[in-house]
Order: structure tokens, then C-alpha cells, then sequence
């Protein structure tokens, strides 16, 4: 009987944020990590994780772009 | 890029294709309110404008005016509108219409942009208050900084305009009144000291000479500039002979407002003390002089000054008798020409504008007028109605005054003025220009801020790269007409300006005294003047120095020197700049920068070590006028691929970072993509540069074409510069950091760049310069803003830090006026086979190559030991300072291949029979000093001894003659 997993599936625009998606699910522990699919199931675009963790994936996405983006600042010098 | 990543996941999987769209639009939304508070000004008003009219292009006109990014407010924006161009891709999934996404055309945005500044004219007219607003917010628009402040303030408080408030934060200027005849002046006078001129003003040019000297300029794209008044500034304004009442009368004349009292005040507060006091060396005497004679008594109660006061017998006695007023020398004060002339053009172009429709000649006959003013510029003229109080002061003491007279302690910085035509005892030295030497009308405005009165001022001129700072510089000298000490940043660039001196005036190679660590020409005898010139380190090095060194160092602390030509002051600090000044005897100090930031912001140490900025162009007028190459830049995103991004995220690689975005086979691509199509179809000169050797190498290798680093012989080195310059088989060389600023390449008009030293704006402002001398074939010509003879690509790795400081370093340029167009697809699926790597085994090849390479290899390129290198030098030492662990790591690798680089890995020191003797007392070293290094880590420090670093300056040198 197959069995079903409940599941959100997440599309990144380019497979970079992909790949940075299954880094930090393998840098969790055993019990944490996040994604439902097997890799190789989906393409290079898609990835099915927990539902109750698509927060926790989004803060962290955010986090790393923000982190290479830079604003000037204030004074401007 | 993607912080909408993660919004952008649809919760299920049953209801998958609905909720994206749903996610979709509500990204949409939230997209344009990003825009609204990013240019929360501009927005606004189309709102209250043009709402009924053109929702839709209002909003089509954010996102192009994003896409131009001329400024740096707009390139924060820009990150923000890539980020959606990634979701372009969906847009276009879901047939929709945005067709402004595909418009990286910038000249398009261009004549959009013009159009909509046609728009704000006509309003103007019809409606005085409406147009005030408008532009008001039109200038704000353009500002970047103060912008960014009141925007995140926006952000915060409610005055957002989508949350019922104004919109405009801390800008709101709505209460300020505008004049009758508002539309003839040029200029918005903010009470916080912001000023906004319109360059496209008909008194633009004589407002711009006036506000380069009263004001700092932030930023300055096409239309609309800003500028800021600061204390500095202000210093620098009353330095060329500018008074208070006339800036704010200047001021007030050209702006659409009425001056605020803030500005008055604020004004008034910052010239009062500064620019009162003179040191001026006249008749080989030091005077203080200064208009006021309250200010000299005030000075003289200070004990310093006091007992540094020549006092004649015979003055002293009269003076006491007569009061404290007799006490000083009264003569009548000079004319400022130079600032006459300042605010003499702004109402005298005003008159040409009234005049010009009806007479020709007189015009013509005006300008001959001019012309004699320029001539008479070298004669100090006296002025009857302003008087001037001076005391001598010892010799001795005049640095002590000077420190006195600092800010901190008395407050009256004295602004140093050399008094060439009455110095009798320093011999002239019979230097002309040559007759074919052309001086450009911008070199000329800022020699005639430095001779204003004249008299020779200190201070620095600050002129983009390739528009001929040392042309300005030796002009100065030349009209000083005494010994010239000229000092530079490397032996290389040493060998180049005296070069220039003798490629522009009538000196010789008898005149012109090099001296450097390889290079130690003699002087001449003490009474005939000289031009000398070395670099920083020769000067301020401590310790022992070589017997010819010192002899020489002696020579230069024994003179005089009628002017001292610094170059590259803003990469010199602060401290070795004392000394050099404590060092050498200069009456006139001028410094010379295309950049004048720093990450460090020492910056500002130079106003009083040097001086006040005298000058500083306008890189596009520059470049519209055709003094400058036309640059046409472009940040080319390429992503990483997979593979690579997962040995990028690897914490294992963490050392590998850099050279991982580097070598990204995309980059490759993009980089064999540009340079043969740079080499084919338009016949240019391409330099790559990449700071990563590992990746220089590679990719010099991979696409066969010769390279340069720090490694490579100096033989080697012109023969492939030669070649490049004069051959057509070579039109691509790859350059490390040694290219970046002492190697002369005119010929180039194309720069790749893979890769760069973190987020440094000057690196960036200095590669951009190496292909800014304009061509030949331009010169002179004047520059339709849309054809580009000059191009700047920087390729940068997507989702990687690259791309901060990627944006970081282009804060510079962006503040000149420099728009980044950015290409996020460079190749197309068709050219993309015909190149490496685009296969995924030779990706994963050169993965693992990237992967095995030495750690000493794969990081930055550390410079040759050299002693002349002042960048060098001043690397390693940041480089030793950094955080304990990663030091320790770090200076092993360093150490590994500054031994392996300087060819001395293993080697025994030995002596060289004579030549370093007499290194002089030096004790226990006199004797053979013979080291055997013992590892790598102890070779990885830089000797601290001079005779050291000599000694291996000289192994070098005859390694290479073997």
C-alpha cells in the first residue's frame, strides 16, 4: 500500500536556492531535517517539504539572500 | 535574490496551481508597495499628480527608473527589482504583460527619463506651488542617502503614504516659499544643508564651480545633483578666498527658496573660525595673518603661540604704546581673484543670458576679458579695501603653531599660503612647459582655485582617473617654479611620472632625481633646484637605511622644496603622512586623488594635513565632453551551478569560498562569452582582472591567453605588454592586483572582471580607470551619452556574497553618476554549447580541480614584498591584523607563498660584498648576517628591518639579471 505523506511543495526559481535548501536540511540533525521528498523524485526546481516547516525554511532563505545584499549606509560616505 | 523564495511556496499539493496564483498576487501587491516606500518621493507625487491620468505608467515608470539605477538609492532598488526579475520568468508563465521587466535598455529609460523632467518643466509654469512640490520631490528622488534615512524612517512611522500620512518623512520642505523668477535658478537649498542643483539649468556650469567649492557633492547622476554643505566644506570654501556674507549671498541668489536662517547659521558657525588665520611664508618668513586683528590677540594669549612670535625690538616698543592693534603689521589684503571669479561668472553667465539674443560681439569681446584675467592670475594684486594683520613667527615653531591652531585646541585651523614670487633665497628652477602642452579647461579651473590669490594654496585636486592629474600637477609646479619633491605610491608609477615631467616640460634627466629601493640617483649640488621623485616608503621608512639612502634622505631633509606633489593621497594614512610632512620641507603641498574614500574614512585627516579640497570634476561632464572615455557599465549575474553552490554552502569549503564563485562555470562561460565577442566583432582590447590567482591562471590557460601577476619577471611582464599594445594577436591579457593601478595600458577599452578584493570601492573606481583615458580616435570630440567606446563588465556569481560586495563596490562610482546595467542572462541556450564547461563532466572536472588546489593558491593574491609598494605593504599589514584564529590559518598560507612568490623559499641569506656595509652602526647585524630560514611561518612575517628588506630587494634583483 503506498503510503502518503502530508506535504508542501516548494518551487525555487533557480536551482542554486535548491541546492541551498537541501544543504540546510542536511546540516540538521536526523529528526529535524525538513524534506519529505527523495531527491532524485522531483526535478531541479521542486522539493516537498513538512508543512509546519515552511516558516522555519522561509526565515532561513531569507536570511541567507539578505545576507548577501548590500544597502548603503546612512551617511552614505 | 530570492527573499521571496520562501512566499513563494505554495502550502499543498492538492490545491497547487490555485494558491500559487493566489501567493502570486499578493506578491504582486506587496511588490509595488516596495516600490511606493523605496522612492516614496517620486511615487507620491505621481500620485497626486498624475493619478487620474497614468496609473499604470507611473508604476512602469518605477520600475524603469529602478532598472536605471543611476543612483544609489536606486540601485538598493535595483537588488529589489532583480529579485523580481527573477520571477520575471513566471510572469511571463503566466502571459502577462510586464513587458518592462525586458527593458534593460537604458537608453530607453533614458529618454523616458528626460521626458518626465520635461513634464515636471511644463508643470512648473503652470502652477507655481504644485511644480515647487513636484520638484522638490523630483530633486529627492535623485538624492540618495538622506533619502534612504527618511524611507526606512517612512518605513517605520506612519507618514507612509499608504498609511495615510504625507509620504514625504523628514522631507517635507512643502512650507518653504519660492521665489518670483523660481524657474531661472538652478538650486534647492534644504535647511539640513542638502542642495540640489539642476544640470540641466542654463547657469549649471558656473553654479557647479560654485558649489564644488562651497559644498561636498554626494551624488551625481544625470539631471539632478546633490550636494551637502559640511564644516569641511565650508573650510574649504573660505580657504579659496570665499567670505560668509558672499556664500550666502551666492547662495541665495541662485536658489528657487529663500535661504533659511538654518543655513545661515549654519554657515556663519563654520566659517567663523575657519580660514581666519593664514600661514604664510613670504620673503623665506612664516607671517600669521588673518583679517581680524581680535583673532591674532586671541591667538596670542595662547602661550605656544606667544613665544614662537618674532619680536622686533623696536615694534614691540611702538606697539605697546599704540595698543593691542599696533602690535601687528598691517597691509592691505589680496584680491581673490580666483573667488572673484567664482562668483563674477555665475552673474555674468546670467547677463549672457539676457544678452544673447541681442549681440553677438559683445560676447566675444567678454571673453577676451576673461582670458586677460587668467593671464594676470599669477601676479598677487593687492585689494585697498580690505586691510590684513600678520605677525612673524619663528621658523622653529611653525609646526607647534600649527597644532595650536588646530581644531581642539584653538580652533582656528591656519590655512598655509606660499608666497613664490617674493621668495628670494629658494633658487628658481628654469622649468617651462612645453609649448604643444594643452591644458584642459577643468585642469585650468582647478589651478586657478590653487593660485587664486597668487599665491600657492595646499590642498587636493580631485580628478577622475586617465583625465590627467599629473598634467595638473606638474602645471603646478611649473608655475611655482621651485624644486618639486613628487611623491607616489610605487616604483613603477615613479618611473611614470617622471616620465611625464619629462614628456610635458623642458626638464632632463638631469633635473629629475628618481629615488626608490632600486633606484638611487644623485642630486645635484645644493643650490640648483631639482625635481625629485620617490615614493612614500622611501621617505617615511624607519629604521636603518642604506648608506645611499640615507645620504639621499639627508638631501631631501636638507632643502626646500617650493612644492610637494603627492599622488594617490587617499591610499596614504594618516601617519605616515605626518611624518613625511615632518620630514620634507614643503611650502606648497598639493594631493592628487581620483577617489577620495576609504573603507576606513581617514579621509578626512587630509583637510588638515594637506588641506581643503581645492577641485573636484564632474566625471560625466568629463565624459560628455569627451576627456574621459564613455563607460558603458554592466554587472553580469551569472548563477552557480548546482554542483559548485553545494561545495559553496559545504561549511568543509568554507576557505574555498572564494575561489568557488570564481571558477563557477557559468562565470567561465560568460567571461569566454564577452571576451570573444569583444575580440572578434568589435576589435577591442580586453583586460581580465581577477584577484583570485588560482583563477587567473586557469583561465588564462584554459582560453590561451598570456597573464600577469605578481610572479611574473619584470622581463616577461613588458614582453607582454608590448605585445598587447602593439600586436593584433594579442587582445586579451588577465591581470592580477598588480594591474590595478601602476600598470599604464591606454590602449585597452575592455574590462572583465571575475574577480575582486572584497568590497573595496576604490579597487573598483581604479579598474574602471584604466580604461578611462580616452581613445584617440574621441578625443576632444564631444560624446553622444549613448555611444559607448569603453566597457566594464563585472561578473558576479548569483546567491553568493559576491553579489554584496559586488553592489558595495559600485557605491562610488554609482555617486559619480555611473549607472550598472545588469544582465541576468548573458548567453543564450544556442552560443552556450559552443563554450567550455558547458557540459556537466567538464564542470564536475573542474570542480575537483578547483577543489585539490593549494589553499595558498586558491585564496587572494598577496603582493611581492616590494618596498616602494605602498598597497602592498599596507595589505599584509591588514592582513596581519585579522581575528586570532583565522590570523593564524591565514598568515601559514600567506607566509607559504610570499616565500614561494619572492623566490627566496628555503634560501640562505648571505652578504653582498659592499653594497648594504654601511648600513650603518647597526651592531650585531654588521657582521655576516646569516639566516637560514627555518620554516615557512617565521618567513611569513615581514622583516621589520630595513636592511632586510633591502637586502632581499637586491637577491631579487640579481636573481633576475642571472
Amino acid at each position: 500500500m503506498p503510503d502518503a505523506i502530508h506535504g508542501a511543495l516548494l518551487t525555487c526559481d533557480n536551482p542554486p536556492i535548491k541546492t541551498f535548501i537541501e544543504a540546510l536540511n542536511d546540516s540538521l540533525p536526523q529528526e529535524e531535517r525538513f524534506i519529505v521528498s527523495a531527491n532524485k523524485t522531483l526535478d531541479e526546481k521542486h522539493l516537498l517539504i513538512q508543512r509546519e516547516r515552511v516558516a522555519f525554511v522561509q526565515s532561513k532563505v531569507k536570511e541567507f539572500t539578505d545576507k548577501n545584499q548590500y544597502s548603503a549606509p546612512r551617511d552614505g560616505s | 535574490m530570492h527573499e521571496e523564495q520562501g512566499k513563494k511556496q505554495t502550502p499543498t499539493i492538492s490545491t497547487q496551481t490555485g494558491s500559487l496564483k493566489v501567493t502570486f498576487f499578493k506578491k504582486k501587491k506587496k511588490d509595488e508597495e516596495d516600490v511606493l516606500s523605496m522612492s516614496s518621493p517620486s511615487s507620491s507625487s505621481s500620485f497626486e499628480e498624475e493619478e487620474d491620468e497614468d496609473e499604470d505608467e507611473d508604476e512602469e515608470d518605477d520600475f524603469q527608473q529602478e532598472e536605471k539605477q543611476k543612483k544609489k538609492k536606486k540601485h538598493k532598488m535595483l537588488t529589489f527589482t532583480m529579485k523580481k526579475s527573477s520571477f520575471a520568468e513566471r510572469l511571463k508563465r503566466e502571459e502577462e504583460e510586464e513587458e518592462e521587466y525586458e527593458e534593460y535598455d537604458v537608453g530607453k529609460v533614458r529618454k523616458k527619463k528626460a521626458k518626465t523632467s520635461k513634464k515636471t518643466g511644463k508643470k512648473r509654469k503652470s502652477a507655481a506651488v504644485a511644480a515647487k512640490e513636484e520638484d522638490e520631490e523630483d530633486s529627492e528622488e535623485d538624492d540618495s542617502d538622506e533619502d534612504e534615512e527618511s524611507e526606512s524612517e517612512d518605513e517605520k512611522a506612519t507618514n507612509s503614504l499608504w498609511e495615510g500620512g504625507t509620504g514625504f518623512g523628514e522631507n517635507d520642505f512643502s512650507d518653504l516659499s519660492l521665489k518670483v523668477d523660481h524657474p531661472n535658478r538652478p538650486l534647492w537649498v534644504c535647511s539640513d544643508g542638502r542642495i540640489f542643483l539642476e544640470s540641466f539649468s542654463p547657469l549649471y556650469k558656473a553654479a557647479y564651480d560654485f558649489l564644488i567649492a562651497v559644498a561636498e557633492p554626494v551624488c551625481r547622476p544625470e539631471h539632478i545633483h546633490e550636494y551637502v554643505l559640511t564644516p569641511h566644506s565650508l573650510y574649504a570654501a573660505v580657504s579659496i578666498g570665499l567670505t560668509t556674507e558672499k556664500i550666502a549671498e551666492v547662495l541665495d541668489r541662485l536658489s528657487k527658496t529663500n535661504l533659511s536662517e538654518e543655513v545661515k547659521h549654519f554657515i556663519a558657525a563654520c566659517t567663523k573660525n575657519y580660514g581666519k588665520v593664514k600661514l604664510v611664508l613670504k620673503r623665506n618668513k612664516f607671517f600669521l595673518e588673518s583679517p581680524d586683528a581680535k583673532i591674532l590677540e586671541k591667538l596670542l594669549q595662547d602661550e605656544v603661540v606667544r613665544s614662537a612670535r618674532v619680536v622686533h625690538p623696536n615694534a614691540g616698543k611702538s606697539g605697546a604704546s599704540k595698543g593691542m592693534s599696533g602690535m601687528f603689521e598691517t597691509s592691505f589684503g589680496l584680491k581673490e581673484v580666483g573667488a572673484e571669479k567664482l562668483t563674477d561668472a555665475i552673474a555674468q553667465t546670467e547677463k549672457q543670458q539676457q544678452e544673447l539674443e541681442q549681440e553677438g560681439d559683445e560676447k566675444v569681446a567678454k571673453e577676451k576679458e576673461k582670458n586677460d584675467a587668467e593671464e594676470q592670475l599669477n601676479k598677487p594684486e593687492y585689494d585697498p579695501s580690505r586691510s590684513i594683520h600678520s605677525f612673524e613667527i619663528k621658523p622653529l615653531d611653525v609646526e607647534k603653531v600649527k597644532q595650536r591652531c588646530l581644531p581642539g585646541n584653538l580652533g582656528f585651523p591656519a590655512l598655509e599660503e606660499y608666497d613664490f614670487t617674493n621668495d628670494t633665497v629658494n633658487p628658481n628652477l628654469n622649468v617651462r612647459l612645453k609649448p604643444m602642452t594643452k591644458i584642459r579647461p577643468y585642469q585650468e579651473k582647478s589651478l586657478s582655485k590653487m593660485f587664486g590669490n597668487g599665491r600657492a594654496r595646499s590642498g587636493i585636486i580631485v580628478l577622475p582617473c586617465g583625465a590627467g592629474k599629473s598634467l595638473t600637477g606638474i602645471a603646478a609646479a611649473v608655475r611655482v617654479g621651485k624644486s618639486c619633491l613628487c611623491l607616489c605610491t610605487s616604483s613603477v608609477s615613479v618611473d611614470q611620472w617622471a616620465g611625464q615631467f619629462k614628456l610635458w616640460t623642458n626638464l632632463t634627466d638631469r633635473e629629475i632625481v628618481r629615488f626608490t629601493s632600486q633606484n638611487k640617483e644623485t642630486f645635484p649640488p645644493n643650490n640648483c633646484p631639482c625635481v625629485c621623485v620617490t615614493t612614500y616608503n622611501m621617505i617615511s621608512a624607519g629604521g636603518k637605511r642604506s648608506e645611499a639612502s640615507e645620504k639621499i634622505l639627508n638631501a631631501i631633509r636638507g632643502r626646500e622644496w617650493g612644492t610637494m606633489l603627492l599622488d594617490e593621497v587617499h591610499v596614504v594614512p594618516a601617519a605616515m603622512f605626518r611624518k613625511v610632512i615632518g620630514i620634507t620641507k614643503a611650502h606648497c603641498k598639493l594631493g592628487l586623488t581620483a577617489t577620495l574614500v576609504r573603507e576606513d574614512d581617514k579621509v578626512e585627516h587630509l583637510n588638515f594635513l594637506i588641506g581643503p579640497k581645492l577641485y573636484e570634476a564632474n566625471w560625466l561632464d568629463l565624459q560628455r565632453d569627451g576627456h574621459i572615455a564613455n563607460v558603458q557599465c554592466v554587472e553580469v549575474w551569472c548563477e552557480m551551478t548546482p554542483e559548485f553552490f553545494a561545495k559553496y554552502l559545504d561549511p568543509k569549503f568554507s576557505m574555498k569560498k572564494q575561489v568557488l564563485y570564481c571558477m563557477n562555470p557559468n562565470k567561465f562561460m560568460a567571461c569566454q562569452y564577452l571576451m570573444t565577442y569583444h575580440e572578434n566583432f568589435r576589435k577591442d582590447k580586453v583586460i581580465v582582472f581577477s584577484d583570485n590567482i588560482f583563477a587567473l591562471r586557469e583561465y588564462a590557460t584554459a582560453l590561451k591567453r598570456p597573464l600577469i601577476y605578481g610572479d611574473t619577471s619584470h622581463a616577461e611582464r613588458t614582453r607582454v605588454l608590448h605585445a598587447f599594445k602593439y600586436s593584433n594577436e594579442i587582445n586579451t591579457i588577465f591581470l592580477s592586483k598588480v594591474g590595478d593601478n601602476s600598470i599604464d595600458i591606454p590602449e585597452a577599452n575592455v574590462i572583465i572582471q571575475i574577480s575582486s578584493h572584497a568590497g573595496s570601492r576604490r579597487q573598483e573606481a581604479q579598474r574602471l580607470g584604466r580604461i578611462l583615458r580616452p581613445k584617440a580616435a574621441t578625443v576632444g570630440k564631444k560624446n553622444d551619452s549613448d555611444d559607448h567606446n569603453a566597457f566594464f563588465y563585472s561578473l558576479v556569481s548569483r546567491d553568493t556574497s559576491e553579489m554584496y560586495f559586488s553592489t558595495k563596490r559600485q557605491q562610488f562610482l554609482i555617486q559619480q553618476g555611473y549607472a550598472f546595467k545588469i544582465v541576468p542572462d548573458l548567453i543564450g541556450e544556442n552560443d552556450k554549447v559552443q563554450l567550455m564547461y558547458s557540459t556537466k563532466a567538464t564542470q564536475l572536472d573542474l570542480l575537483a580541480k578547483t577543489l585539490n588546489a593549494g589553499e595558498a593558491e586558491a585564496g587572494e593574491e598577496v603582493l611581492d614584498v616590494d618596498e616602494d609598494d605602498l598597497e602592498g605593504n599596507l595589505m599584509k599589514q591588514k592582513k596581519a591584523k585579522l581575528s586570532a584564529l583565522a590570523a593564524a590559518r591565514r598568515t601559514r598560507t600567506v607566509g607559504g607563498s610570499l616565500a614561494k612568490l619572492s623566490g627566496a623559499q628555503g634560501l640562505t641569506y648571505q652578504e653582498f660584498g659592499g653594497q648594504t656595509g654601511g648600513g650603518g652602526g647597526g651592531g650585531g647585524k654588521k657582521t655576516g648576517f646569516t639566516t637560514t630560514t627555518t620554516s615557512k611561518a617565521e618567513r611569513s612575517i615581514k622583516p621589520k628591518n630595513a636592511i632586510v628588506r633591502e637586502r632581499e630587494a637586491m637577491l631579487k634583483a640579481s636573481k633576475k639579471k642571472k
